[in-house]
């Protein structure tokens, strides 16, 4: 370890210590926080040693002096408006760390957002009682997951009822609007048996400087239940975003997540899905588009812990300029896991010449009546489809973004009907125009 | 319309034409008959400006201007369309924005306003009843999963909505059935007027039964071997190639 890195490790710790010696607001994470703890003063930052950091170097976080999130003020913030939220029902907010929710539609029919620090009141139903907090989650695989349990102050909770059919996208914002700031933004979300519901999540960085956010997101899709979740990540050219997702699921429960990788100077993403439950299903779906320097690397797990699950993964990764994308698919297939049916693909786009992506499937398959396929792709325009759209007068500029454009549209596609696609459309163009502008191929 | 004196090009590295004198005037059809591989499609990639191909010697005059140094997109402003012989498939761009953004194109180098998604819809909707295409094809990506059949119609449409000057038709009735044959003739035909001119590439005769063309080309080995009107056409399908190099030797 440099002593730059001790640096910010050592000053993590303390503001944790700080944190369980004044009361804990977080009694749910009471373990937790003390095996994070232990895990980030024994491994410290992840190095290039470590297999799942060989393409992700984390020297540059180091350098800078992050403060450690604060105590949740207690001035009544109003929820930013963003451009997925306009067409949202319920809404909630994580506004440097500090739980907003809109006053109109707190509690709207069939699901409800929480602050996790929130004392417990009579009617509403706390975090404990959701028994997702720190439940789902383990620190000790996970730099990130770890800082963020020793640190978080508050995070949002949500439920959605049993059988609740909620056709508006529930809608989370996140915003790290600090400079030079660590943030620790936590979820915990419970589908109840037989709901379906969309949440979608914006993760933004307004303003200018450096920001480090650690978010982290558990969540339980019981019997039957179906989830859709989108997170659209568009850190700013400094921010260094890292979302872990840790999702189990049971009988018949479906999760499918959609994760817009729209900008960030660094962002690493794991994903963990534990199958717990038969006829389970899990779709993951990914859009990253690099431009610059940007990094941007997903790490996912999926783990079929019974038989008859199904998982499909579709990362599709677009990148420009000298930008880098690090793919690495793990699939685990357990003993009892027999029928298991899963497929992955990571189909890749590089624009740029100095582009780069490394992409790798890992499976670890331990039963025999099993199908997994999985395949992996890299490579540039095509040439004929470019020459066809030129020959009909399109110009060579309008015709890579056309194509590029094609490219990430089947994951658009599978976004669910009433989220706003055109906003998210309009996101996407923007991105792929930045990863497209100093493209000469 | 289209001047070609002594042209030679190559596909490649591969010198495919060698020597072809060619001149199309406004108002005609030609058509251009040959066995395989003897460089009608090559042909074709010249005129549009297909990457891959070259010109090693001679001239291609379009309206009095050297085609070789155009882009391939000014081309199309200007005028040229080329049907492929193997009409690209592209996922995820639909048909309709495709088709929207190049007929906008060529309408703003004429100077003339952009059809918004209303204007564009009618006119799609007029022209593909000429073509008996089905609607749903514009919902689609470009010729994904179309059949060879539907292909060949969305090439006719694209040269419906761009009106060209100069049509260039690769093998556009390959792989139609006789009923779309007919259709597609007549869209081709409904484009014909004093200002158009097309060069139209068959292997077969039919096709000539109802796009009637005043001048009829045997292109083989690279050259025009033979020249001459329509019944030039039914003598081939008569006595074969074979006939031609028997008479030229
Ligand atoms: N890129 C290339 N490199 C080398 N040779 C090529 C290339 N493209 C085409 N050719 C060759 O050029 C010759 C002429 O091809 P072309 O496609 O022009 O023929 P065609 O007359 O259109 O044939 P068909 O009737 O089968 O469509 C063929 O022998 C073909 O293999
Ligand atoms: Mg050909």
């Amino acid at each position: 370890m440099t002593s730059a890195e001790r640096r910010s490790i050592s000053g993590w710790l303390e503001a944790s210590a700080r944190i369980t010696e004044r009361g804990d607001a977080l009694p749910a994470l009471r373990e937790a926080r003390l095996q994070s703890v232990t895990a980030l003063s024994e491994q410290g930052l992840p190095t290039r040693r470590q297999e799942s950091w060989k393409y992700t170097s984390l020297a540059e976080i180091a350098k800078i002096e992050w403060s450690a999130p604060a105590d949740p003020g207690e001035d009544v913030l109003s929820l930013p408006s963003t451009p997925l939220s306009r067409q949202a029902g319920l809404k909630a907010g994580l506004v440097d760390g500090q739980f907003v929710s809109d006053a109109e539609s707190s509690d709207g029919a069939g699901a409800r957002f929480e602050s996790m620090a929130k004392v417990r009141t009579s009617e509403s139903v706390h975090v404990n009682d959701l028994e997702v907090l720190g439940q789902v989650a383990d620190p000790k695989l996970h730099f990130f997951t770890a800082l963020n349990t020793a640190l978080v102050r508050d995070g949002v909770c949500l439920e959605i009822d049993r059988d609740a059919q909620i056709t508006s996208p529930l809608h989370l914002s996140i915003t790290d609007s600090k400079s030079e700031a660590l943030s620790c933004p936590r979820l915990a979300v419970r589908a109840r048996a037989g709901s379906r519901s969309t949440l979608v999540i914006e993760h933004l960085t307004p303003g200018d400087g450096p920001r480090l956010s650690a978010f982290v997101s558990e969540v339980i899709v019981e019997p039957q239940a179906e989830l859709d979740l989108v997170l659209v990540q568009r850190g700013g050219a400094e921010s260094f975003l890292a979302s872990n997702l840790y999702a189990q699921q049971e009988q018949h429960g479906q999760l499918r997540v959609h994760t817009l990788t729209l900008g960030g100077r660094l962002v690493r993403n794991e994903v963990v899905s534990v199958l717990s439950g038969q006829g389970a299903a899990v779709d993951l779906r990914g859009l990253f588009i690099g431009s610059d320097e940007r990094h941007i690397d997903h790490q996912t797990t999926i783990d079929h812990a019974v038989s008859h699950c199904t998982s499909r993964e579709l990362y599709k990764g677009v990148l420009g300029d000298s930008s880098r994308g690090v793919f690495c698919g793990r699939i685990i297939v357990r003993p009892d896991a027999q029928k298991t049916d899963s497929q992955q693909s990571n189909p890749n786009l590089l624009l740029g010449e100095r582009a780069e992506i490394n992409t790798q499937p890992q499976l670890e398959i331990y039963a025999d009546d099993v199908r997994c396929s999985h395949g992996s792709t890299i490579g540039r325009l095509d040439p004929e489809a470019l020459f066809y759209l030129r020959s009909r007068a399109i110009g060579p500029e309008a015709a890579r973004a056309m194509l590029t454009r094609g490219f990430a549209q089947e994951i658009v596609d599978s976004i669910p009907q009433h989220v706003d696609r055109t906003e998210i459309e309009t996101l996407i163009v923007e991105a792929l125009a930045a990863a497209t502008s100093r493209d000469s191929s | 319309m289209l001047e070609i004196k002594n042209l030679h090009a190559n596909a490649g590295d591969e010198p495919i034409l060698r020597g072809i004198d060619l001149e199309i005037a406004a108002g005609e059809v030609h058509a251009v008959m040959g066995p395989n591989g003897s460089g009608k499609s090559t042909l074709s990639n010249i005129l549009a400006g297909r990457p891959g191909y070259s010109v090693t010697d001679g001239e291609v005059l379009y309206s009095g201007q050297d085609l070789t140094q155009i882009e391939p997109e000014d081309r199309a402003r200007e005028g040229i369309f080329l049907a492929f012989q193997y009409p690209v498939e592209i996922p995820g761009v639909s048909n309709n924005y495709f088709l929207k953004a190049s007929v906008n194109a060529v309408r703003a180098h004429r100077g003339e306003p952009e059809l918004d998604a209303m204007e564009f819809l009618t006119l799609s909707q007029e022209k593909m009843k000429i073509v008996d295409m089905p609607t749903d094809l514009m919902n689609r990506s470009i010729n994904e999963g179309f059949s060879g059949g539907e292909k060949k119609r969305n090439e006719v449409l694209q040269m419906l909505l761009l009106e060209p000057k100069l049509s260039i038709l690769d093998e556009t009735d390959s792989g139609l059935d006789i009923d779309a044959l007919r259709v597609v003739a007549q869209g081709v035909n409904s484009l014909r007027s004093p200002e158009r001119a097309m060069l139209v590439i068959t292997h077969y005769q039919r096709l000539l039964d109802y796009i009637v063309p005043d001048h009829v080309h045997v292109l083989s080995g690279g050259r025009i071997v033979r020249s001459g009107g329509k019944e030039l056409a039914l003598e081939l399908e008569e006595k074969g190639y074979g006939w031609i190099e028997e008479t030229n030797a």
